[in-house]
């Protein structure tokens, strides 16, 4: 079994040396009043990323522990040919897309994925915010079929390290759009702002982590509209009810409080509604869901456009 | 206990490097400039708030913050977080108090904080 390094370990100098360029780029523009960092976002974002790794210590332990043990139920013996880094690759990433869609609509699995989109600012920093309670979720079994299949483990933890280290260059507002190839096939810095903005045109799409392909193929595909293009709209980041506080703790659990509120005072046929429904679900339809703020919009844009409104 | 999981060493490293990183935002001052403007609170509002329509907005002289009047009798109330606006959304009879020359209102949540506002019209509210 060949004894491979962490990639993300391996690529926090750079993820320093390139946070620090960005800073550097708006420190440049800040005349034209670009405000793409704040200290306060920044240092709640990059202490939620050191608190991600404290926790992956701590916790990490215990998803190695079921994927060992899974391993033992395998159905055939992979092993480290070319093809098989390639095809682990590829379908780690498809399981990321499915994970990660599973972290946007269902508000159990939200509460941990939250913290990452809680920040107002879209720069390197925020690709750094990263959950604390991923512990809480039952996020890794998603990855369990490529165990069960017989990818070895050692590889299967280093290309989701590779996915992970690739994912931090698209949370950026300096790249505009890459190549019409390239954004054809891989995630990019625009179709990732599309999926970090709270704009009702935008909300739940582009889940991919490397291959924006898995969104055109299931449905959740949706193109950012740049300025120069009719219809653009600047984008607004962060949660469609932000958070309003800096505290790092209150944004690493607010929702997980949230969900234990709710499962107390829900009537009990409802209850289960508050952990495994959209975010935003409530079994009276006070609150708001995605869907229900892109009905609101649309019916504002009717009615701003002269038609009929609902 | 010491957990075998963490190396301290590193763990201080990193943190020193985390409020380095902020510190050097903090003294370039990026994103200490914004401001709420009298004309796009009321745009604002509706744009946080789904489903909430303006009828006229008290802005902040300072541009700290702002309280928007909505056509159904609710209120949008924002502030800036940081280089961003947040917004909640709250309905009559606001938690609104006098202090010095400026007005606080409470909108409900311990986490968001009181809202401080200096506008001459909200006199009008109490």
């Amino acid at each position: 079994m060949p004894d491979l390094p962490d990639p993300v370990t391996l690529a926090i100098p750079l993820f320093v040396a390139f946070m620090l360029a960005e800073i550097a780029a708006y420190r440049r523009a800040k005349r034209a009043g670009t405000a793409g960092y704040e200290a306060r976002d920044t240092l709640t974002s990059l202490l939620l990323g050191l608190g991600n790794t404290v926790t992956g210590a701590l916790f990490g332990g215990l998803a190695l522990a079921l994927f060992i043990w899974a391993g033992q139920f395998r159905l055939f013996e992979i092993g480290y040919g070319w093809w098989a880094w390639i095809a682990a690759f590829v379908l780690d990433d498809l399981a990321y897309y499915w994970v990660h869609r599973a972290g946007h609509r269902i508000r159990w699995f939200w509460a941990a994925h939250v913290i990452h989109h809680s920040s107002q600012h879209y720069n390197l920093s925020t690709a750094l915010r990263q959950t604390w309670t991923n512990v809480l979720t039952l996020g890794l079994l998603f990855k369990l079929p490529l165990v069960l299949l017989g990818f070895p483990l050692p590889m299967l933890l280093f290309v989701g390290g590779l996915n992970l280290v690739y994912q931090f260059w698209i949370h950026t507002e300096l790249v505009g759009r890459m190549p019409r190839w390239f954004e054809g096939v891989m995630n990019t810095p625009s179709h990732h702002r599309v999926h970090h903005a709270t704009n009702p045109r935008y909300l739940d799409a582009n889940y991919a982590g490397v291959f924006i392909v898995w969104d055109r193929l299931f449905g959740t595909y949706v193109p950012e509209i740049r300025p120069d293009e009719p219809g653009h709209e600047p984008i607004r980041y962060g949660l469609v009810r932000q958070l309003g506080s800096f505290n790092p703790v209150w944004a690493a659990f607010h929702e997980w409080i949230g969900i234990a509120r709710d499962l107390w005072s829900a009537p009990w046929g409802s209850k289960l509604g508050y952990l495994l429904r959209e975010p935003g679900w409530s079994h009276d339809g006070s609150r708001d869901t995605s869907a229900t703020i892109k009905a609101k919009w649309a019916a504002r844009r009717t009615i701003a456009g002269g038609g009929v409104g609902i | 206990m010491d957990s075998p999981a963490i190396d301290w060493l590193v763990l201080g490293g990193s943190l020193a490097a985390v409020l380095a990183t902020a510190g050097l935002v903090a003294w370039l001052g990026l994103g200490r400039d914004a401001r709420i403007a009298s004309d796009e609170a009321a745009r604002l509002a509706e744009d946080l708030l789904p489903g909430f329509a303006a009828r006229e907005a008290f802005v902040d002289t300072a541009g700290r913050s702002a309280l928007v009047a909505g056509a159904d009798g609710s209120w949008a109330l924002l502030r800036l977080h940081g280089a961003h606006p947040v917004a909640r959304h709250l309905r009559a009879p606001l938690a609104i108090r006098r202090e010095g020359g400026e007005f606080v209102i409470d909108a409900g949540e311990r986490a968001f904080g009181p809202t401080a506002i200096a506008h001459d019209k909200l006199l009008t509210l109490m």
